[in-house]
């Protein structure tokens, strides 16, 4: 390790005097909070797996490219003490002693130029906490992993509801393998020695914490951080309203919360609107087709195209000739509609009713309703449809 | 239909209901639907109400319930009786590109299964 890494204080003793803590605490908010278990793998304390990482202040710089690009091949660039490691999102970051991250960032810029690289939105973090996890062995961080999640998955519903609705194309069994990778991501910033009005955090509340905003997080990295934040403000400020003076948010309320016009707050809801009627179309609409595309009808192989064009015109023409027959506007007074012939051919011909069946239904003699039957169907039969 | 199905309305003011299916494609379905119901809307002295909805091939298929009003009624073409047969062909001539067609009633049919079963048709909808 490079002697200008500066690393934390041993945790060691610290973290023993939580075990003497007691198990019910009081939250920032207030509540009463139950201290979470530490995690075992193989027998080991998940405080003696973090042992061979201990954490590290360092700066981080943080940048995408266009093209695929592999942040390892700059480490040699930035000497001794860079540390790069691969996160799920794509995104490249390199960790350097600290105070030394805008002078790495110029390097990598230098780097990136020289090998024709495209970096885009390269920005340094200082002083932030990072552990080489590449020093834990015999895989038994991808475990301690999987028993966080193990722990985390059943006790997140409203976290992974709202995963699966904001996003598309993700799916309930999609959600696991995502809070792995999530997980595993955040490791290399688990600051253990960090002391709270509870004492230090063990991983599994370090994760919950994170996993607070981690809808909102993939929703902005999907949909763009404008949107999105005007949502979550949005959302804010209608709940404010409800909540202290009971009452729906008005435009005033909403736009003076964003700190805008009501103009400019119309064309952000409506942004916000679209963006939302685009993820959850209504599934009617798209009808049996696999298809997304509103801009095409694709009819699937197993459809009758000619019963399906034809049968429905059909059913519409008797339709016609039957209220053409018991609805004559030319003429005046009662004679004009026939209600009890329409009651009697649909109970008929609709409901499959027979002429007894019929008279005893609409409470008439048999032989008014056979007549009112008669009276349409020779009307629609002079029509040449039956 | 059977005595024990006539039974089950005693006491009450049986209403005579027709349905009214409309087919519109899939790309104007919504289109279909709120032009349908601001036909509605104009008539708010005819009893109508969404019945069914469901899909078929390219066509999205709803079904209106129209109210023609009581046996008594349907029998002595009363005024609301006339009305709604008006509102009837209103729909179907503005609505011919829609296919409107008669159909039998979701309830109507799941009663009929129900007396040619022999069971009771809460049973069957608890069951179906």
């Amino acid at each position: 390790m490079d002697a200008s890494l500066r690393p934390m204080p041993d945790l060691t003793d610290t973290l023993d005097e939580v075990v003497g803590l007691p198990d019910e605490l009081i939250t920032s908010t207030h509540r009463v909070g139950h201290r979470l278990p530490n995690l075992m793998v193989r027998g080991l304390d998940e405080r003696e797996v973090f042992a061979f990482a201990p954490p590290l202040v360092c700066d981080r710089v943080h940048w995408d490219t266009v093209d695929a690009f592999d942040a390892h091949d700059v480490l040699p660039a930035l000497g001794p003490g860079a540390y790069s490691r691969q996160w799920s999102d794509g995104q490249h970051r390199v960790w350097v002693p600290e105070g030394q991250g805008h002078a790495a960032r110029e390097v990598i810029r230098a780097w990136c130029l020289e090998h024709d690289v495209e970096p885009v939105n390269m920005r340094v973090e200082s002083k932030v906490t990072f552990r080489d996890v590449e020093l834990i062995p015999d895989g038994l961080l991808p475990e301690l992993v999987a028993a966080t999640v193990d722990w985390l998955y059943p006790r997140s519903y409203a976290i992974r509801r709202k995963i699966v609705a904001d996003l598309e194309l993700i799916e309930d069994e999609d959600v696991r393998s995502m809070m792995f990778l999530y997980v595993y991501d955040h490791v290399d910033r688990y600051d253990s020695g960090r002391e709270g009005v509870n004492g230090t955090l063990n991983f599994c509340a370090f994760m919950m914490g994170k996993l607070r905003t981690w809808p909102q997080d993939a929703a902005r990295t999907t949909y763009g951080r404008g949107v999105m934040s005007d949502r979550v403000a949005l959302m804010r400020a209608v709940d404010a309203v409800a909540a202290t003076e009971l009452r729906s948010s008005t435009e005033a309320d909403r736009a003076a919360a964003l700190g805008t016009s009501v103009t400019d707050l119309r064309r952000r809801e409506a942004a916000i609107a679209t963006l939302s009627s685009l993820r959850n179309q209504h599934p009617l609409l798209v009808g049996a087709a696999d298809s997304d595309d509103y801009d095409s009808v694709e009819v699937s192989s197993d459809v009758d195209v000619e019963a399906d064009a034809t049968g429905y015109d059909h059913s519409a023409a008797v339709t016609r000739a039957v209220m053409a027959a018991v609805n004559d506007p030319g003429s005046s007074g009662r004679r004009a509609q026939d209600p009890l012939a329409l009651a009697a051919v649909y109970l008929s011909f609709w409901e499959g009713l027979t002429r007894p069946q019929v008279a005893r239904e609409l409470e008439v003699l048999p032989k008014t309703a056979n007549a009112a039957v008669s009276r349409v169907l020779e009307q629609v039969k002079g029509a040449d449809l039956l | 239909m059977t005595q024990d199905h006539i039974d089950e309305y005693a006491g009450l003011r049986r209403q005579f209901e027709v349905g009214l299916r409309f087919a519109p494609t899939r790309m104007c379905a919504a289109a279909a639907a709120k032009s349908v119901a601001s036909v509605l809307d104009a008539h708010p002295q005819v009893p109508a109400r969404l019945v069914d909805l469901s899909h078929d091939g390219s066509r999205v298929l709803f079904t209106v319930s129209v109210c023609l009003g009581t046996i008594d009624a349907v029998k002595t073409a009363a005024p609301s009786s006339r009305r709604a047969i008006a509102l009837l062909q209103e729909l179907i001539d503005s609505f011919a590109a829609y296919d409107p067609a008669f159909v039998q009633l979701p309830v109507t049919r799941e009663g009929r299964r129900a007396s040619m079963v022999g069971v009771d048709l809460r049973d069957l909808l608890t069951v179906g």
